[in-house]
């Protein structure tokens, strides 16, 4: 057994390691944040400009990006707290297949994942074929892909199974007696539902809702590929900065604005979360 | 297209009747971005992100009409629709690919191998069918398969790059006058993506 006294050092490596490949790196993007690029060379006089400009002329990506990622978010807890409690409560000895199942969705790349949309949503791919072989329509049509909805589409399916496991995780620790508890005492199932279940999910739900806007506001990938005209979603305009314009002062001013954006909008919803799944009691 | 270069320069010479794209005013930089703006708006399934993606999209025969390059025209393969490529009328992008050795490169001898083996008329001949890319040197000729063969006008090559315009310039990286810059472009393309 490792004494108390040096159990502390276990977690050197690991320190190093985030502190080296993750705190300086974002240290360093956030000091040149405030520096800016003149006739294509660095100037390090300090200054804000570049945070003027991101709000002054990327106001309307901001905008879409972030309402992208929020409905993606709010989707994906939806759905993936709907699996989840059928996971725990109602399907009994299959709940165990059903985790499985989720883990099993992991597998396979992110790009295949969209493909696999495109394959689905494309004119000639089985949403249409379906339509046609109904006789609901006479040619393909092409409302199902190259939209925002598509985008909604494909990044739900990705990031379900990171939205289901959080929330399954909490669900698990709902014990069963003061559910059988309230009931025995005349409580109704949406009572017990939202003054048992629900407060004792809440940190899974925000856990949910995280990882799904955040990996929503910062993808690029998917909006140019399923996302038709419409790919302004804010990564592609940062890595834009950095491949094409040379600014990467500028391209470290969008990706800070982004995370203290995303920084405000989650600490809204845990307080939103925590007045809204609170037990009246 | 996700290409700045490819559909600026062919567009601002529609937008504008200009023949040297890289020679404009803001003015003429505001008229293009209006127009790819209004054909995206009005007229685009969508932007694809690289020619590869373009190339499934003519498969799938969800896009019958894009700017692209000549080898896109194939890529699609047998079930796409039937492609031919053109120049606009007001020119368009005429670009040469080029590799260059650094003036430290340690071992400046083997760069020279590779160059020199790039250019023999084997390589460009399987570069160009693997591809169907150009060839640049006339003893490839005879080793080309019949499809990048017929992509280009090898009988008058002259004459092709009449037509495009001839080889293209780049905006300048410093202003001078009222031209615009390699900048004011991306910035300008940057608004083309987000309208």
């Amino acid at each position: 057994m490792i004494p108390r006294t040096k159990r502390e050092w276990l977690i050197v490596p690991s320190g190093v390691v985030f502190a080296g490949c993750f705190a300086v790196p974002v240290a360093w993007f956030l000091v040149l944040s405030f520096f800016q690029i003149k006739s294509y060379q660095l100037s390090t006089e300090l200054t804000a400009m570049n945070y003027i400009v991101v709000w002054r002329d990327y106001l309307d990506s901001i905008l879409f990006t972030f309402t992208i990622a929020f409905v993606v978010a709010v989707v994906v807890t939806t759905v993936a707290f709907a699996f989840a409690y059928f996971i725990r409560f109602k399907a009994g000895r299959f709940g165990v297949l059903l985790v499985f199942c989720t883990l099993i969705t992991l597998f396979g790349g992110y790009l295949t994942k969209i493909y696999v949309w495109k394959t689905i949503l494309g004119a000639s791919g089985v949403v249409n074929s379906v339509l046609l072989w109904l006789g609901a329509i006479d040619e393909a049509i092409g409302v199902f892909l190259y939209n925002p909805l598509a985008v909604v589409i494909t990044l739900g399916h990705y990031l379900l199974p990171l939205g289901v496991l959080p929330i399954y995780g909490s669900l698990r620790n709902v014990a069963d007696t003061p559910l059988l508890g309230a009931r025995d005492l005349g409580a109704s199932p949406w009572r017990v539902f939202c003054d048992i279940v629900l407060p004792q999910c809440r940190v899974g739900i925000l856990f949910a809702f995280t990882l799904s806007f955040l990996f929503s506001v910062g993808d690029y990938v998917t909006p140019l590929l399923v996302g038709g005209p419409y790919t302004s979603m804010l990564g592609v305009l940062v890595q834009l900065q950095f491949g094409m314009r040379f600014n990467a002062p500028l391209g470290a001013a969008m990706a800070f604005t982004a995370v203290m954006l995303c920084i405000a909008i989650v600490g809204i919803a845990n307080i939103v979360l925590k007045r809204l799944l609170t037990a009246r009691w | 297209m996700h290409d700045l270069i490819a559909v600026m320069i062919p567009f601002v010479s529609v937008a504008t009747g200009t023949r040297e794209p890289w020679n404009i005013t803001r003015e003429q930089l505001e008229d293009t971005i209006e127009l790819i703006t209004r054909i995206k708006k009005e007229h685009a399934l969508t932007v694809a992100p690289g020619y590869g993606e373009l190339g499934t999209l003519f498969a799938n025969g969800e896009v019958v009409m894009a700017p692209a390059w000549e080898p896109t025209s194939v890529w699609g393969g047998a079930d796409a629709v039937n492609l031919e490529w053109v120049i606009p009328e007001e020119g368009t992008l005429v670009f040469v690919d080029n590799l260059s050795i650094v003036k430290q490169a340690p071992n400046p001898d083997l760069c020279y191998e590779i160059l020199n083996h790039s250019l023999s008329p084997e390589a460009q001949a399987e570069t160009a069918n693997i591809n169907s890319t150009g060839a640049v040197v006339a003893g490839a000729l005879p080793m080309l398969d019949e499809v990048p063969k017929s992509l280009y006008p090898y009988d008058d090559i002259q004459g092709w790059f009449d037509a495009a315009g001839g080889i293209t310039h780049l905006w300048p990286l410093e202003a001078e006058g009222d031209q615009v810059t390699f900048d004011d472009v991306t910035r300008a393309w940057e608004r083309f993506l987000s309208a």
